[in-house]
């Protein structure tokens, strides 16, 4: 009897206090890998980015402009579209590849729609308030050859706990002169996910 | 005294506070479904403030971040609304593995501890809040990743029954691909939404239909398009380029909560009848009916793609095997223990106080999102191109899509009103807000002239707010607004600042209205 009481009480205890629990935190690496739910992270955005920046710059297409033209590429990076299973802040993965492009030195990189817009009013300021000797002039502007546009999809399959992620980024580069697709990469990863399924 | 001593010393008492404590989860339940049915009064405004100052057990997160991101969505901050649903939709997900613990604690004490993860039809119902809200935010892109998952969510629905069949969420889904001009993907959700529907013996909406026709013709599908003219008996235009449309989803009324039940059952263990509680829902309740609304003059009624308290009856269904088999299990471990004290006990204290603690904590688990709505409905025009005004519901008159600026009636002039007047008005307000609150449309807001009235009375200050507003000769008032506004020569007509809503030719805009905000949203840049 005694024993049955206790179990009675002591789970009453028990699921009563169970769910308290105390936060830790521990400073990671930025550069170190940890996968908590499976989803992308920013060790997938970073890699990403790095992988199909290098690969975009190794092409034929490059040396063909240079040839042509005597001077190096100026590119924008574009719209890449999330049409996954997760929300992806593309943003970061956009910044990742810009930072890859400018750091390559191979290109010239210019502003996007939004930098651009903003550096105009600025440019308007300027021509209201600026002295003329450090006033910048409209109509300037470098005008990109090429724009970098692309897209993240993902398959999911799940049984049971485990589920399999896959996902697919494609990305192409597409001559601003003449809609020529000069170059399309693809970078795959997949994911098997096993999901718990007892906690405490 | 010295029974008391005893009583303290044995700890017993510990197990009194841990049964009160389960008491006040309880009475916090009822107090919620209280607060859930006064939406049906269009205060959720109201509501949404005394729920985000609630305290509520860590167990219960998923409930409460669903209550509170519907809440701040149906009163119009989607962003908001999104990260409490995101952060509900992570708890929810952490929660699907079998918890030991909380096991325990339902076979023993009862079901409320174990940490609420929601029904099949409420993980529907929220991705479809989501997909919503994130339409609201003009992000369709985000509304596309939660048609996703929730195509994802429903490879795990029980396989009979109609738990989880959401047919409005797949009809969403479908406008969402349709919007992103992928009709091959908008096919696959109608598809499945007529498919629910025909689970479900409901007649297709005459919305489903259209878009039904219109996806197949359009993708070439010929034999499956014949077949729903045959079944349909009408076919469709193509769409006209030159033409704008406009989707209305009606979130209507609340849906009914879990109530608590006591089941006699032999328990052949004991060798007599054992009680049982156990949720259960009220057989009868309001079934939905069309919502009518205007455009441009003309009614049009939306048509019912859910009855959510449908749904919520069959999920609980779902469930209900699971939910007997632990409570049976519970009341015979409960009344065992209470025959092996009975057994030893002298003075009877401890039979008495476990008779009491197990009578106590018996209590069945009525925790649901009882803030949804008891029904979802859609309607779809077809408008030409231009600019349309929404028209809020008012006291007078329902919700109306207008082309001409709705001039809202305000008083400018407060040191005129003369306080007869104001109560005239006040007693006529208030016959206009009791037979408005009959029907969904009636706002359960007076404020409008009698609150201005006699704000403008006490404090003089009424029209400091709106003298910057562009005032409006009272000559431009439609007929409808000088009945309102019908106060003889004192106050003088402005136009309260609406949102224009641009219809461009082969656009096509969300309309959600909720009539537990009694309101309509239209997206960030339709």
């Amino acid at each position: 009897m005694n024993k049955l009481l206790k179990l009675v009480l002591g789970s009453v205890l028990v699921s009563t206090l169970a769910t308290g629990c105390s936060t830790s935190v521990e400073r990671v690496d930025a550069g170190q890998t940890v996968d908590l739910s499976g989803a992308w992270n920013d060790t997938d955005s970073q890699m990403v980015a790095q992988e199909m920046i290098s690969d975009v710059l190794a092409r034929p297409w490059y040396n063909k402009f240079t040839a042509k033209t005597g001077q190096a590429p100026s590119v924008i990076v574009g719209t890449v579209r999330n049409l996954s299973h997760e929300h992806i802040n593309t943003k970061t993965f956009v910044n990742e590849m810009e930072r890859e492009l400018i750091n390559s030195g191979q290109v010239e990189f210019v502003a996007s729609s939004d930098e651009r817009t903003e550096i105009r009013e600025e440019r308007i300021d300027q021509d209201l308030n600026s002295t003329e000797s450090t006033r910048n002039a409209a109509g300037q502007e470098q005008g990109a050859d090429f724009i970098l546009k692309g897209q993240i999809n993902t398959i999911i399959d799940t049984a049971d706990s485990e589920q399999v992620r896959y996902y697919q980024v494609d990305l192409s580069l597409i001559s601003l002169a003449d809609n020529r697709k000069v170059w399309v990469g693809q970078k795959k990863l997949k994911k098997l996910v096993s999901n718990g399924k007892l906690r405490y | 005294m010295k029974a008391v001593l005893t009583f303290l010393r044995s700890r017993r008492y510990l197990a009194v506070i841990g049964f009160s404590l389960l008491q006040g989860c309880s009475m916090q339940q009822h107090q919620l479904n209280d607060l859930a049915q006064t939406l049906d009064n269009g205060n959720a405004s109201q509501v949404l403030s005394e729920v985000a100052q609630r305290e509520y057990p860590e167990r219960d997160l998923a409930q409460y971040k669903l209550t509170l991101g519907l809440l701040r969505a149906v009163n119009g901050d989607f962003a908001g609304g999104i990260n409490e649903l995101q952060a509900a939709k992570t708890e929810i997900n952490q929660l699907q593995a079998l918890s030991i613990s909380e096991n325990i604690g339902a076979v023993t004490v009862n079901e409320t501890l174990r940490s609420y993860t929601s029904t099949a039809s409420e993980r529907m119902l929220l991705q479809q809040l989501l997909i919503l809200s994130y339409l609201m935010e003009d992000d369709l892109d985000g509304a596309r990743v939660e048609v996703l998952q929730m195509q994802e969510l429903a490879k795990s629905l029980p396989d009979s029954g109609l738990s989880g069949l959401v047919s409005s969420s797949y009809y969403l889904g479908g406008l969402v691909y349709e919007l992103g001009d992928e009709t091959d993907s908008a096919m696959i959700s109608y598809r499945q939404a007529y498919q629910i529907m025909k689970t479900s013996k409901v007649a297709i909406p005459l919305v489903l239909q259209d878009s039904l026709l219109l996806a197949s013709k359009q993708l070439g599908l010929r034999s499956e398009h014949e077949k729903y003219v045959q079944e349909f008996d009408h076919d469709v235009k193509p769409l006209d380029r030159n033409k704008s449309q406009l989707v209305l989803v009606y979130w209507g009324g609340v849906v009914s909560a879990k109530q608590q039940q006591y089941m006699s059952v032999y328990a052949p263990s004991l060798g007599y009848n054992i009680s049982l509680a156990l949720p259960y829902y009220a057989k009868h309740y309001v079934k939905p009916v069309p919502w009518r609304f205007t455009v441009l003059g003309k009614t049009a009624e939306t048509e019912i793609f859910d009855d959510v308290n449908l749904l919520a009856r069959a999920d609980l269904e779902a469930e209900s095997a699971a939910i007997y088999a632990a409570a049976l299990a519970r009341v015979i471990i409960k009344q065992t223990a209470l025959h092996e004290v009975q057994k030893k006990d002298e003075d009877g204290l401890a039979t008495l106080l476990l008779n009491i603690t197990s009578m106590i904590s018996e209590m069945a688990d009525v925790r649901s999102w009882n803030m949804l709505p008891a029904s979802i409905q859609v309607q779809r025009l077809t408008l030409e191109p231009g600019t349309y005004y929404l028209q809020q519901p008012s006291l007078t008159q329902g919700f109306s899509v207008t082309d001409i600026a709705p001039i809202i009636p305000v008083l400018t002039t407060p040191e005129l009103v003369a306080p007869v007047l104001v109560n005239a008005t006040a007693s006529i307000a208030d016959d206009i807000a009791e037979s408005a609150a009959k029907s969904d449309n009636g706002l359960s807001l007076p404020p409008s002239n009698t609150a201005l009235a006699d704000a403008a009375n006490n404090s003089g200050t009424i029209s400091s707010d709106i003298s910057n507003s562009d005032t409006t000769s009272p000559d431009t008032l439609n007929s409808e607004s000088v009945a309102m506004t019908n106060f003889g020569n004192v106050p003088t007509a402005v136009t309260v600042g609406t949102d224009p809503l641009l219809l461009t030719p082969g656009k096509t805009v969300l309309l959600f209205y909720s009539s537990a905000a009694k309101k309509a949203y239209t997206p960030l840049s339709p």
